[in-house]
């Protein structure tokens, strides 16, 4: 017997009262596709999650769900944002694999099967969807500024998978419910995700985002941008912070060395010393600065250790990927099954 | 077992109620329909759930008939939320909980005898977990599955009130994982990891961290079942059979983390390797009855750690 996976779709919505009803029904047709091909998975629920819209979404979600058993509508209490709402999402989700995708169909659902066969065949546990052009939003310095900072944030934190990031993705379940439930407001959840998995895999393909093209219109504004940059900054550990540490020791071992060479100048050939004085000021301004290095580098440390531990950093979690195999199996044997019926 | 009863108030008729099993969902049953009528007179029964022996079943027969023939205007209402089975329980330890449910129900019958069939009602507590076991994402048409003897014989039980006409207006209530604390019942999971973290114990997880429960607080299984009892509508031909869940699907690592920031404490855990109840058990939010409000997970631990601190201090939790 094949056990069915079941795939969970999670969209926020802010304003997507005229992409609302395309979106079910590009995920529907999925979800129809799978249904007749008999696959190993199904999509078994789709959570749209009402982050305070400022259209007429909400009534077109209750309308959905009404219609449809298995579109789940999510109304928050005010405007948390869309991180807050991705978060709220998942936690509401109960799939074995999640896709978290836009409002504005800028994330063809049809594309979901390219995560998850990328993510089953390669036993990664989060995939993203990342843009094949660098024109994502049709502007330049839009997509240069989300560019550049990625890359910043990559070379701070030492996160080699930040490039990737992106709100279309596909993730596993259990991992990504776990990293929702210890997100606060403050946490960066992709951030959060590589606490629980450093598989992360990236599935390139054509996105464009058209509503921000057309309209110049987007989710995010500059305000919105900036704390979007800074959550992601103070859930990390940043990479320099040992790095006054290190420096400290560094003038500590050198003052001490100075030091020793000094006295013993000063007591073989004192002959040899031209200015008196200035050798120990020297020994007593860099050991000064070594100590002061290594204790502000000390207290950075235990500070960034218990903001991580604020911010839910586990331990440790476990995780059962067994199930992979069913799921690759079935992809390889409709890999197969398409390349007999092509070459007949 | 507990019956209550009260005379006319000036919203209600006067009313019988019987409760079968007193524990977290019986007990929270008890104290919502208690606490909705300051009149209401609760007296305790000796019943042994396996047994109900004669004289026992004389008692309760010869009390009921008693407050009937005082108020025979009064409406009866038996609430059946009893029985000691688990998810271990095996075949012989169902079928001992079947035929003392069949007792009840005989038991009943006789004395919902003297009442007019439209003033009776049935309210059977079953078990969402046992029926729906390892199945996820349920919705209003999800079917029963049992995958083990606890959720066949919750079925059996079931089928029992569904062909019972007598029994009057039947209400089948289906409650997911429920938690909550009553002294001297049963703790699942989450009472349980409360106790640990007050006494600073260990604890263990009988299940995976990534185990999905769908996990309801008892006090809103009591509220419900309250508001069904004072319900005088007449029994129609369909019984109601609802789910009470919290539509929530929440992960054991969720719940820890829960637990240890409202108790602002790090759990001891032992995670069993190779647990027997891990699958996962989840509820679509369109699958509740319109009138059931489920409390916040946060906020049930919250309500849950409170009761238990309580009750530590007055020295009940030891």
């Amino acid at each position: 017997m094949t056990t069915r996976v079941d795939l969970s779709v999670v969209v926020p919505v802010f304003s997507g009262e005229a992409y609302l009803e395309r979106l079910v029904e590009a995920v529907e047709a999925v979800r129809d596709e799978w249904e007749r091909e008999g696959a190993a998975v199904s999509v078994t629920e789709l959570i749209l999650v009402d982050d305070a819209a400022i259209d007429g979404s909400e009534a077109v979600i209750d309308r959905l769900a009404a219609e449809k058993p298995w579109v789940v509508a999510l109304h928050l209490s005010r405007n948390y944002g869309q991180h807050a709402a991705t978060i709220a999402g998942i936690l509401h989700s109960s799939g074995d694999w999640i896709v978290t995708l836009d409002e504005d169909l800028q994330h063809p659902p049809e594309r979901i099967e390219d995560l998850l066969e990328h993510a089953v065949t390669r036993h990664a546990d989060v995939v993203y969807a990342r843009p094949a052009s660098a024109a994502v939003h049709g502007k330049a310095w839009r997509d240069g500024a989300s560019r550049f900072f990625k890359r910043l944030m990559e070379w701070l934190t030492g996160n080699p998978t930040l490039r990737f990031v992106n709100s279309f993705r596909l993730l596993r379940g259990p991992i990504a419910r776990a990293t929702a439930s210890v997100c606060s407001h403050s946490t960066y959840f992709d951030i959060a995700l590589f606490w629980f998995t450093q598989r992360i895999g990236a599935v390139e393909m054509e996105l464009k985002d058209e509503r921000f093209m057309r309209t110049g219109k987007s989710g995010y504004n500059l305000k919105r941008l900036v704390s979007h940059a800074q959550r992601m900054l103070f859930s990390s550990q940043l990479r320099f912070l040992s790095l006054g540490l290190w420096v400290g020791v560094a003038l500590s071992v050198i003052s001490v060395l100075a030091g020793i060479f000094f006295l013993i100048v000063r007591l073989v050939s004192p002959e040899t010393i031209g200015v008196q004085g200035w050798t120990s000021l020297f020994v007593a301004v860099t050991l000064s600065a070594g100590l002061l290095s290594v204790m502000v580098g000390l207290c950075l440390q235990y500070l960034s250790t218990l903001v991580l531990k604020a911010h839910g950093r586990p331990t440790f979690f476990t995780i059962d990927r067994s199930a992979d195999h069913a799921l690759s199996e079935w992809f390889a044997r409709r890999g197969a099954e398409g390349s007999e019926s092509n070459a007949a | 077992m507990i019956l209550i009863d009260w005379d006319r108030t000036a919203r209600l008729a006067p009313g019988i109620v019987l409760v079968f099993g007193t524990g977290l969902i019986g007990g929270a049953a008890v104290r919502a329909i208690v606490s909705r009528i300051g009149t209401a007179r609760k007296r305790h029964f000796e019943w042994n759930w396996a047994e109900l022996a004669a004289p026992e079943a004389t008692a309760l027969e010869a009390a009921t008939e008693e407050l009937l023939t005082a108020r025979p205007d009064a409406r009866l209402t038996v609430i059946w939320a009893a029985g000691r089975s688990g998810f271990g329980s095996d075949d012989p330890a169902m079928e001992l909980e079947l035929r003392a449910f069949r007792r009840v129900l005989a038991t009943v019958r006789r004395i919902a005898a003297a009442v007019p069939e439209e003033r009776r009602a049935f309210i059977h507590v079953s078990s969402a977990g046992g029926l729906f076991e390892g199945q996820t994402a349920c919705g209003p048409l999800a079917v029963p599955s049992p995958l083990r003897p606890y959720g066949t014989g919750k079925l059996a039980q079931e089928d029992l009130v569904l062909e019972d006409a007598g029994l009057g207006r039947r209400h089948i209530l289906r409650p997911s994982s429920v938690y909550g604390y009553a002294p001297g019942a049963r703790r699942g999971l989450i009472a349980a990891l409360i106790a640990a973290a007050v006494r600073g114990r260990p604890a263990t997880i009988m299940g995976s961290l990534t185990t999905q429960r769908d996990y309801v607080y008892a006090i809103d299984i009591g509220r419900f079942i309250a508001a069904r009892t004072f319900d005088e509508t007449p029994p129609g031909a369909a019984t109601e059979i609802a789910l009470l869940a919290s539509a929530r699907p929440t992960s054991i690592f969720e719940v820890i983390q829960l637990i240890e920031a409202h108790q602002d404490a790090r759990l001891l855990l032992r995670i069993d390797p190779r647990p027997e109840n891990a699958r996962d058990n989840t509820f679509l939010p369109n699958s509740l009855p319109s009138d059931f409000t489920p409390t916040r997970l946060s906020e049930g631990i919250a309500l849950t750690a409170a009761a238990m601190t309580h009750d530590r201090f007055m020295g009940a939790m030891l």
